[in-house]
């Protein structure tokens, strides 16, 4: 094993040094990239993968048309190709082409193909296997704003490697990672002030920290500038020479970086027009009477005759000469004499080193376990939930000051009713407040941050970081020591306030209503968000809140002589809010209160007494357990449906056909128009 | 002299590759043909030259294939136009009114910008200079590229010489070598700028959003057939005519981009500037757009436009490159001037590599050379440019040049008696320069196409020029464009914004219907909920929360519609108004106009359906009537404060603390009195435009000398039979109906002017 590790070292530094020396600036880049490979090859404790060649044949994808519901529109084309371990490769073609199509089938990201199939090593595929061995890096960087750089490194590898390695063996592997990547001097530096390029490269560190052989770039180089985007590439070339099968879509490559691609890889139309080498396109568009101007970029001259601006009559040819991608390396006739030895001599040795790499090894079981434990993430997971709470300060003062306000507020306006049976009635009202306040402010802040959050939840899901359980497990217990805190202070402040019965017992029953009233708004908000975007579950959560707090006061003032339809008792029974007012009357009115005081000023008191009061109101069959008990109960409801909802959205399962065609008798019939910021 | 800007347009019109049918190209043709009088071996040999001319310069067989193909379907034009028996009057104006413009050249010289925030580890402002004195000039006739790498100033120094940014800009700006700030009311007559993502409404059709713009722009002084012929004019040289009745929304990247440039082509400005055309488009896009920017450069147009790592296909395109780094130009001149310039300074351009990516590989410092050094080198090239148009000028035209010199060397100029006299030589001397005005070349081209023995009448033809004068042209007019038109009148203003979104609403009735449905599906819960409650003595509890959700109801969507839809409006409203289609009054005033009865009529539905099911309408109707305004008003109250809210704040804010807002001030007045309230926060029972309908509405329906309430008889005592009982208990029996009506009206007159001003101060502080 060591004497392959070391032949294997020694080729590639020599393509290293072929390819690099027609770089003008070879001088100044040869020693970084010897320095590199060594630390390439050299990855200690981290699990070795066999290298991958990644074969696809007849590919074909299919997507139902959005303005006619009986028509399809075909993406991709029964396309073929393969892509080599070692080697850098990138899909390019106009918009429209099918690239990222083409990735996301590749990578398994959400997508199933109609016919076709993949082969990995000559076999076909297994999707649960090679889950575990592909990384897909998004074009949007999602990442963890409160967090140093070396904080998720070390969150990342405790997640991925779990026990195997200590402290010290991990931090080793997150050094050498980051110097691969040029990120040690970032190491202390938090997430939100990275620049473009480094967040882009610190996206694939986090990637590598379990090795994995086939990385997935959906167009790296999109909104970066021109120096980040070369830095990138050449990244990912060493990346690739350290033995990686490296797949990325670019949209439009400039000459420095199309110089420094392994294989290309040309789609048009959903069909592909080159694959092979970069710097044979000049060749090969020359055989089809299109020669390229020396003024020209070979990548955005093939892109433009892909995109028919000489002409529709070239697309064919093009796509019979290469087979639509069965050529897998498309070469000038060795006859014609026009390429130049030294290419030959290339070419002839990649191949060469390609053919001797291609090993069938077995993959070891022992890299198919899960790392970590399902404790060991809900642990890791919950730890890093407080942190990110504790570090936005902003937000924890926000809320602190904005409950002690309202506690203040509230109690002010009801300063001294809970002894006064003149104002019984608006005692009541007292704890309405309670339920409007534990309805929406435990709901708002989840509509407005929720539908942010998943994004990184998806990207780190998709990529095997963790469990969705121990993650939805871990979310939901972050939550419960600030709400605890805050519900402490603001109940402790309007109870006093408002003068309520100085008894223990009273205030406990009230604050566990209230607390579980605010865990089931959470929960309900959760829901509502699970499925919608931003601007909808701002719009749909208080609009649906509006039916339960109707239903929570229902029937007050009728007194205990008015019949209520048991249509209505059923739907009172279904708002949570309803529960919530029962428990708070229960637990301020029942148990045998003494009698309130009648001031001086009134002539007749009818709500001296507390059974008057629960008469009148309609409340006189409550019981404080049962509220509690249906209130758990919702709250358990909200909470299994929305992590279902939430597991729903990340499988990305096919939407059934009749939900689609709602969907298009919606927008055919009604424009519809959905508000997507 | 005439005849050099034909011959230049001609010989521009043929080196488009897409340009095979052009008006443009005929009607200079037609001219030419015109001023030789037997012109017809003439024509067709400097088409021969051209070609010939297109043959030797082309690096490839198709360009002169295209270039070929061009001019002999120019002669095919031509002589199609020679058989034309009768002249279209209105649409030779139009065409003569489009095809050229004044040409407008735009000299900036010591351009600075600086900005100014705060910076919170110093605890105080800190001023940051962006540009660092740029020089350069756009010329009119020119494709002109800015291109530098990501935060070079690029966008910056558009929007600098756009005046989309005024404050904290100093330098020299001229147009016609006559000082001009780019804020100015006249520099902004003349330019239009476009912005990088296209906000165009998706229910308007193509042909309606440029009538509009046209009557918005061209005022009602002129007809609708000039107006309708100048459109599909445009619409036809922007390759978008067989789209005339397609929806907004259906357009491609490209076309909708080139829509957005057609429809500021309706007043023809002479500067148009471009924030990235290209981005977002494919390959096939692109080239066209650019083809089309040249075409219109070519037609005398100042274009600019800042591009990000263009194709060679499309770097060529250019005329002009204009290359930034950090705040400092490094390469200004044509395009192909860019390589052997860069070769001067010892940097060679590898094969089939694109220049465009080259330059910005050295901006970025990949080649390690000192960017200093191209600086100066850059300043020196435009220096010697500058030279080189002096001695094309007369001796007037050499003094300004040097006056003009000096100030770019840090010099103050004092603009003695001589420089007056100097200029106003100046303005003199190039009178003989100026271009016929449109009318002469108006009727230049009708002798020209009236010219055969079957012309038309010649007392018809008189009678056609009567009702166009020419006017004089004055030497203080000079600067003025000629053909400015005045735009639509405040009426005319709002007139066309309101059809605008009655359009709209029409087209998008989903978010309408389901206003209206929400509305009839609460008021129907409602009244099943509270069946019967309104006159009954037991359940007056009941009524009064009915009255208090249906006032929160109201609130809350009166609210929250607006919330949503208005930040978005803004940005639309923010570049239409900078692009001079209209002023803010008006477009405020059309926006109202359409969500206040709207939102009324909804009130309305709610408010009859509920009001039957509970009963509520039992007694006198006047009661129906004012708890119908009271929720009318309570609603439109809260749709001011969501205008405001969302005029101000962005729109994750602005939702999240509307209903937040609407709840807070929901708690005064249904579970709280007067008396009760702690003094500290009495004012906000005063200001809350929520209790004044709440109480209103309980008041309509309470009070007023209501006489009293059936108490069924199963029931012994009912404690609140006599509604003055009730009110008194709920302290609110000295409620006077006036009162909250004129807070509820000073709320919405308060929170519109708000508004007003919020936008007002964002439309023109910038």
């Amino acid at each position: 094993m060591e004497t392959a590790s070391s032949v294997k070292g020694s080729t590639t530094s020599q393509i290293s040094s072929l390819q690099y020396s027609s770089d003008i600036n070879a001088d100044s880049l040869e020693p970084d990239q010897s320095e590199d490979f060594q630390t390439v090859l050299g990855l200690k404790y981290l699990p070795s993968w066999p290298a991958v060649n990644l074969q696809f044949s007849e590919l074909c994808y299919v997507v139902p048309d959005q303005t006619n519901a009986s028509k399809t529109k075909t993406i991709l084309r029964r396309v073929n190709g393969m892509f080599h371990s070692h080697e850098l490769t990138a899909i390019i073609g106009p918009s429209g082409a099918g690239k990222t199509t083409l990735l996301n089938l590749l990578a398994g990201f959400g997508a199933v193909c109609e016919s076709g199939e993949i082969l990995v090593n000559n076999s076909p595929r297994d999707m649960r296997v090679f889950r575990k061995m592909s990384r897909y890096i998004m074009q949007t960087d999602v990442l963890d704003s409160q967090f140093t750089v070396l904080e998720m490194m070390i969150l990342a590898a405790n997640l991925k490697l779990g026990k195997e390695l200590n402290l010290k063996q991990k931090l080793e592997v997150i050094d050498e990672i980051l110097g691969m990547l040029r990120l040690k001097d970032t190491l202390n530096t938090m997430a939100q002030k990275l620049s473009g390029g480094e967040r882009k490269r610190l996206c694939i560190a986090l990637e590598l920290v379990n090795n994995p052989p086939v990385i997935f770039l959906d167009e790296p180089t999109t909104g970066l500038d021109d120096l980040s985007s070369s830095q990138c590439i050449a990244l990912l070339k060493v990346l690739a020479a350290g033995g990686r099968t490296v797949i990325c879509s670019i949209h439009t490559p400039s000459a420095k970086i199309f110089e420094m691609l392994d294989a290309v890889y040309v789609l048009a139309e959903g069909q592909c027009v080159y694959q092979g080498k970069g710097s044979n396109i000049v060749p090969f568009l020359k055989n089809f009477g299109l020669c390229c101007p020396i003024t020209y970029n070979p990548a955005d001259f093939i892109i433009e005759v892909a995109c028919l601006e000489y002409g529709g009559s070239y697309h064919e040819p093009m796509v019979e000469a290469v087979g639509n991608g069965k050529v897998a390396r498309w070469s000038p006739p060795a006859v014609e004499g026009e390429t130049t030895t030294t290419k030959t001599d290339t070419t002839s040795g990649a191949s060469s080193f390609y053919e001797r790499d291609q090993f069938d090894e077995e993959i070891s079981p022992k890299l198919l376990e899960a790392k970590c434990s399902w404790w060991l993430q809900y642990k890791l997971l919950l730890v890093r939930m407080l942190i990110q709470m504790w570090r936005d300060k902003s937000y924890i003062k926000l809320k602190f000051y904005m409950n002690i306000v309202l506690a203040l507020l509230v109690g002010s306006l009801y300063f001294g009713m809970g002894t006064s049976a003149s104002k019984a009635l608006f005692n009541f009202g007292f704890m309405f407040t309670i339920v409007i306040a534990y309805l929406y402010l435990p709901m708002m802040p989840v509509l407005l941050y929720f539908p942010t959050e998943i994004n990184l939840l998806k990207r780190e899901y998709n990529n095997q970081w963790y469990r969705l359980s121990s993650y939805y497990a871990a979310m939901v217990t972050s939550k419960l020591p600030s709400m605890f805190i805050l519900a402490v202070i603001y109940l402790s402040i309007v109870y006093l306030m408002s003068s309520q019965p100085l008894e223990w017992f009273r205030f406990a029953m009230l604050f566990t209503i209230a607390f579980v009233t605010a865990l089931t708004s959470d929960s309900f908000g959760l829901l509502i968000s699970s499925r919608l975007s931003l601007v909808n579950a701002m719009f749909m959560g208080p609009v649906l809140a509006v039916p339960l707090i109707l239903l929570s006061i229902y029937g007050i003032g009728y007194g205990g002589g008015t019949y209520i339809s048991p249509l209505m008792r059923f739907l009172m029974h279904l708002s949570y809010l309803r529960h919530s007012m029962e428990g708070l009357v229960a637990s301020l009115y029942d148990y045998g209160r003494a009698d309130t005081i009648c001031e001086d000023t009134e002539i007749f008191c009818s709500f001296k007494k507390s059974k008057v009061l629960l008469a009148f109101l309609g409340f006189e069959n409550m019981h404080y357990l049962w509220s509690l008990s249906c209130l758990m109960s919702f709250y358990l409801l909200f909470t299994v449906a929305a992590y279902f909802m939430i597991r729903l959205r990340l499988k990305h399962s096919e939407v059934s056909p009749i939900f689609a065609y709602v969907i298009q008798l919606l927008t055919k019939y009604f424009n519809f128009t959905s508000y997507n910021y | 002299m005439t005849l050099l800007p034909d011959i230049k347009a001609s010989d521009a019109a043929c080196c488009v590759g897409g340009a095979n049918s052009d008006a443009s190209s005929s009607s200079g043709v037609c001219s030419l043909k015109g001023h030789h009088g037997d012109p017809d071996s003439g024509c067709l040999g400097i088409n021969c030259c051209t070609t010939a001319a297109s043959s030797e310069l082309s690096i490839d067989e198709t360009s002169s294939t295209s270039s070929r193909g061009s001019c002999e379907l120019t002669s095919k034009v031509t002589n199609d136009l020679n058989g034309f028996q009768s002249p279209n009057y209105h649409q030779a104006v139009a065409h003569a009114n489009f095809d050229h413009c004044d040409p407008v050249d735009i000299q900036f010289a010591d351009v600075r910008y600086t900005v100014k925030k705060f910076s919170f580890p110093e605890r105080k402002f800190v001023t940051k200079e962006i540009l660092h004195g740029l020089n350069g000039s756009f010329r009119s006739g020119e494709l002109t590229a800015i291109m530098g790498p990501s935060g070079a100033g690029k966008s910056t120094l558009l929007n600098v010489m756009s005046g989309f940014c005024s404050t904290g800009v100093s330098g020299d700006i001229r147009v016609n070598r006559k000082p001009m700030a780019p804020s100015s009311e006249r520099f902004r007559q003349m330019l239009c700028y476009i912005h990088q993502d296209d906000l165009l409404r998706p229910q308007l059709l193509v042909g309606e959003i440029m009538l509009l713009a046209a009557h918005l722009k061209l005022g009602f002084k002129v007809t609708k057939a000039y107006k309708m012929d100048l459109i599909k004019h445009i619409l036809s040289l922007l390759g978008l005519d067989h789209r005339y009745n397609v929806p907004t929304g259906k357009l491609s990247g490209g076309q909708k981009k080139r829509l957005a440039i057609a429809l500021e082509l309706i007043s023809n400005p002479p500067v148009l500037y471009l924030d990235e055309p290209t981005t977002g488009l494919d390959s096939s896009s692109c080239s066209s757009c650019v083809a089309l920017l040249k075409k219109l450069a070519s037609q005398g147009h100042t274009i600019v436009c800042t591009i990000h790592q263009p194709s060679a296909l499309i770097f060529e395109m250019f005329d002009k490159l204009y290359t930034v780094v950090d705040g400092h130009c490094m390469y200004q001149g044509p395009v192909r001037e860019l390589v052997p310039f860069l070769a001067d300074q010892q940097l060679v351009c590898p094969s089939y590599h694109n220049p465009a990516d080259y330059l910005l590989e050295v901006a970025v410092g990949e080649h390690q050379r000192d960017l200093n050094e191209l600086i100066h080198a850059a300043n020196k090239k435009y220096y010697e440019d500058v030279d080189r148009h002096r001695y094309m000028s007369s001796d007037d035209m050499a003094r300004l040049v040097e006056s003009i010199k000096e100030n770019m060397g840090g010099k103050a100029v004092v603009k003695t008696s001589e420089a007056l006299a100097a200029f106003a030589a100046a303005q003199f001397s190039s009178f003989d320069y100026v271009k016929p005005s449109p009318q002469e070349l108006a009727l230049e081209e009708i002798k020209a196409l009236s010219g055969g023995p079957e012309s038309a009448d010649p007392d018809l033809l008189e009678k056609n020029l009567r009702p166009q004068p020419q006017p004089l042209a004055k030497a203080g007019e000079l600067a003025r464009p000629p053909n400015a038109i005045r735009s639509a009148s405040f009426l005319m203003q709002y007139v066309l914004l309101m059809q605008r979104i009655l359009i709209c609403a029409k087209r998008n009735y989903f978010l309408l219907l389901a206003r209206i449905f929400s509305h009839i599906f609460i008021g129907v819960v409602f009244g099943y909920l509270y069946m019967n409650v309104g006159n009954n003595a037991q359940s007056v509890l009941g009524n009064y929360v009915y009255l208090y959700g249906s006032t929160l109801l109201l609130v809350y969507t009166g609210k929250m519609a607006v919330v949503l839809t208005f930040p978005l409006e803004i940005d639309m409203l923010t570049r239409e108004h900078f692009n001079r289609w209209y002023k803010l009054g008006p477009y405020f005033l059309s926006l109202i106009s359409f969500e206040i009865p709207f939102q009324s009529l909804c009130t309305a539905m709610y408010i009859i359906i509920s009001v039957h099911l509970t009963g509520n309408d039992a007694t006198d109707s006047f009661r129906i009537y004012y708890f119908m305004l009271l929720g009318i008003m309570a609603s439109l109250s809260a749709q001011a404060w969501g205008f405001f809210v969302g005029a101000t704040l962005p729109t994750k804010l602005a939702v999240f603390l509307g209903p937040i807002l609407a709840v807070m001030f929901s708690v005064f007045g249904f579970c709280t009195r007067y008396i009760d309230i702690t003094p500290l926060f009495r004012w906000m029972w005063h200001l809350s435009y929520f209790r004044a309908g709440f109480h209103g509405a309980l008041n309509a329906i309470y009070g007023m000398d209501r006489p009293f309430l059936e108490c069924p008889e199963t029931a012994m005592y009912c404690h609140f039979r006599s509604p003055k009982v009730f009110l008194k208990y709920m302290m609110i029996s000295d409620v006077h109906m006036s009162d909250c009506l004129i807070l509820m009206g000073i709320v919405i007159g308060v929170m519109h002017v708000l508004t007003l001003i919020t936008l007002w101060h964002k439309l023109n502080k910038r």
